[in-house]
């Protein structure tokens, strides 16, 4: 993220404190957030430089049941940084900051699919565990991850998608200094185990 | 009689004629000696010194030349010694010219298939290369399709399972 959008989110925040509504403040962001990391056609029309910000606010409330007053005060702060499409960055900026404040590594989790709360608690436990440090991570939609998902808290990343996987299989496969032969026929046995693989868990 | 005392008298030297005549032939031969014979003998032995200087000279010369001919046939000889010389040294060189010439050829020829070999080796080497990535370009983008259609939500929700539980075991 950048330091503009970080500036600005720590701004909003700040706005929700004066206000005595931080908490109100969060749920209705993130409630936003989620609502457009889930949808894909949200998050073209809110990420696209043609769209005003009057129209991205139409259109968010004709999505999203999200308190008018709190919208309005996002979108004032989205305006003052003075730059195109950084409606997603600053929304991820103001979680962030709010979890930070809270002692909480601030991440996100991308899959196919959209995760439970139960998921995505079990998975914020698993990395705690690991990074030794309250983790709060959101969860965005991204197809091309095929199946698996892919953490990314700070500069760490778990990343057990099948995209990944093919990729790792990919340049196993182009890294080996074999004969065509026998190159190919580990590649072909590769692949069949893979399937094998995708076989039994599905 | 007197016919034959005539002719014996005509026959006869006169004395006194030949007193006169012995007598003239001597002042003559004085006369020779006294006013002629000084000038011709001085030029006869000139002539005879001339001759002589001319005789040495030519001697002289001829020694000269018998031992300019000596040198000019060792000058000769030692130019023929010289000319075979340098006629060996350039064959010889000649010699190792061609045999440098011959071994840098092969040396040349061998450097060039050499690189043929290696080129060809490389290029095989690359159309392998390509030929197996394009084999697993298209193995992997099959397994993406059926990945694609196989993974259901059940499938993926074993995998995330595995994965909390993989992550929490560390």
């Amino acid at each position: 993220m950048s330091l503009d959008t970080r500036r600005y989110a720590q701004d909003l925040y700040n706005l929700a404190k004066e206000q005595n509504n931080v908490e109100k403040y969060y749920s209705e962001l993130k409630a936003l957030n989620d609502a457009i990391n889930f949808d894909y056609k949200l998050q073209e029309f809110i990420d696209s430089t043609g769209n005003s910000a009057s129209e991205k606010k139409k259109k968010i409330l004709s999505k999203v049941d999200v308190d008018n007053v709190i919208l309005t005060a996002f979108f004032a702060m989205n305006n003052a940084i003075g730059k195109t499409h950084t409606e997603i960055m600053l929304l991820h900026d103001f979680l962030e900051y709010y979890y930070q404040l809270k002692g909480y590594a601030y991440g996100i989790v991308y899959s196919v699919r959209v995760l439970s709360e139960k998921q995505i608690k079990d998975i914020e436990k698993a990395i705690s565990k690991q990074m030794e440090q309250k983790v709060a991570l959101e969860n965005k939609l991204d197809e091309s991850l095929i199946g698996g998902i892919k953490v990314s808290v700070n500069n760490n990343v778990w990343d057990d998608s099948y995209r990944n996987k093919l990729d790792e299989l990919k340049y196993s496969l182009l890294a080996e200094d074999e004969e065509l032969e026998a190159s190919t026929g580990k590649m072909v046995s590769n692949i069949k185990n893979q399937i094998n693989n995708c076989r039994n868990n599905g | 009689m007197t016919i034959e005392t005539d002719i014996l008298g005509n026959l006869l030297p006169n004395i006194l004629t030949v007193v006169v005549q012995l007598a003239a032939t001597g002042i003559l031969f004085f006369l020779m000696y006294k006013l002629a014979w000084k000038p011709v003998k001085k030029i006869l032995d000139e002539r005879s010194a001339f001759e002589q200087e001319r005789l040495e000279k030519a001697k002289k010369i001829e020694e000269e030349n018998i031992e300019l001919n000596a040198k000019a046939k060792q000058e000769l000889d030692q130019a023929r010694k010289m000319a075979q010389e340098a006629i060996s040294q350039a064959q010889e060189e000649a010699g190792k010219l061609k045999n440098n010439l011959i071994d840098e050829g092969k040396k040349e020829a061998s450097r060039i298939i050499e690189d043929a070999q290696r080129t060809i080796s490389l290029q095989k080497k690359k159309m392998l290369e390509d030929m197996h990535g394009e084999m697993v370009d298209v193995a992997i983008s099959a397994a993406e399709k059926m990945l694609n259609t196989k993974l259901d939500s059940k499938a993926d929700q074993e995998n995330i399972d595995k994965f909390i539980k993989e992550v929490s075991k560390k």
